[in-house]
């Protein structure tokens, strides 16, 4: 059977799931009953077949209200989830309100753990890919990831470290059949745009 | 297995893995043993380093310690 294939516009990757999906998927039954979400980074080059560890899988999340944030913050912390950040909201949602990162593992456990990164329209490289999803799904778990073309580009251009370059070179390769010159010219310009964006700052 | 040139670097050996990978499922097999052999020995790491004390606490601990909290 071949690696993967693409039905419908979705990415089907012919594996069983590992301890890592079995993680991710638990964490998303979670969250996908308060908000949408986008999965980016290592997760997306391991996910289809990048044999690297990983400690963390980063998810994008937008900025959502305290009352919000208070539900699924406490249905997490029900679905068997702590927060390294803190065991009380009030703590927590300071973080969510001032755009910072948090992060969740299962209980009694540290690693891998899910780091959520909030975004809002300021943030447009960001809030581009999440509004541009690629279907990835692996047996009955089904997942969100950016378009590829982003993914390779943003790991090429604004992260360029050796994993980043390496994971790149993965979605290049795995997906050269399937990757459009069209997409690849649309997020460029998006990337672009970041870059610009970082060497001002 | 095909292999095309000699690998000299990981990129190259990123390239022989993903034409295999892209043609043969089975080598997902390869994959899945090593990730759950890595979440499998954390969590037993941590199990052991943390015994008999409260998780959180000293995960916390442990976390700011290496600058990660």
């Amino acid at each position: 059977m071949k690696g993967y294939d693409l039905v419908d516009s979705v990415l089907i990757i012919n594996r069983d799931l590992t301890e890592l999906d079995l993680f991710v998927k638990d964490f998303l039954s979670i969250i996908e009953k308060h908000s949408d979400y986008l999965i980016v980074s290592g997760f997306v080059s391991i996910s289809t077949g990048r044999t690297r560890a990983t400690e963390d899988i980063d998810i994008l999340i937008p900025v959502m209200n305290k009352k919000k944030f208070e539900i699924l913050f406490n249905d997490l912390i029900e679905g068997g989830f702590w927060c390294y950040q803190g065991d009380f909201v009030e703590n927590i949602y300071s973080y969510v309100k001032e755009m910072q990162n948090i992060r969740f593992a299962k209980k009694e456990q540290m690693f891998p753990n899910m780091e959520m990164i909030f975004i809002d329209k300021s943030k447009k490289a960001k809030y581009y890919e999440f509004n541009n999803p690629q279907k990835v799904k692996i047996n009955d778990f089904e997942f969100k990831i950016p378009p590829l073309e982003f993914e390779i580009l943003y790991k090429e251009k604004i992260l360029t470290g050796i994993k980043d370059i390496e994971d790149a070179k993965h979605l290049r390769n795995m997906f050269k059949e399937i990757l459009s010159e069209e997409k690849f010219k649309k997020c460029q310009i998006v990337i672009g745009e970041e870059l610009e964006n970082l060497k001002m700052k | 297995m095909k292999i095309k040139k000699i690998p000299q670097t990981n990129l190259d050996y990123i390239e022989i893995y993903t034409e295999n990978l892209k043609e043969n499922s089975e080598f997902f097999k390869q994959q899945k043993m090593i990730i759950d052999s890595q979440i499998k020995s954390s969590r037993s790491f941590f199990n052991n380093l943390f015994k008999g004390k409260d998780f959180k606490t000293e995960a916390r601990k442990y976390l700011k310690e290496r600058g990660l909290l």
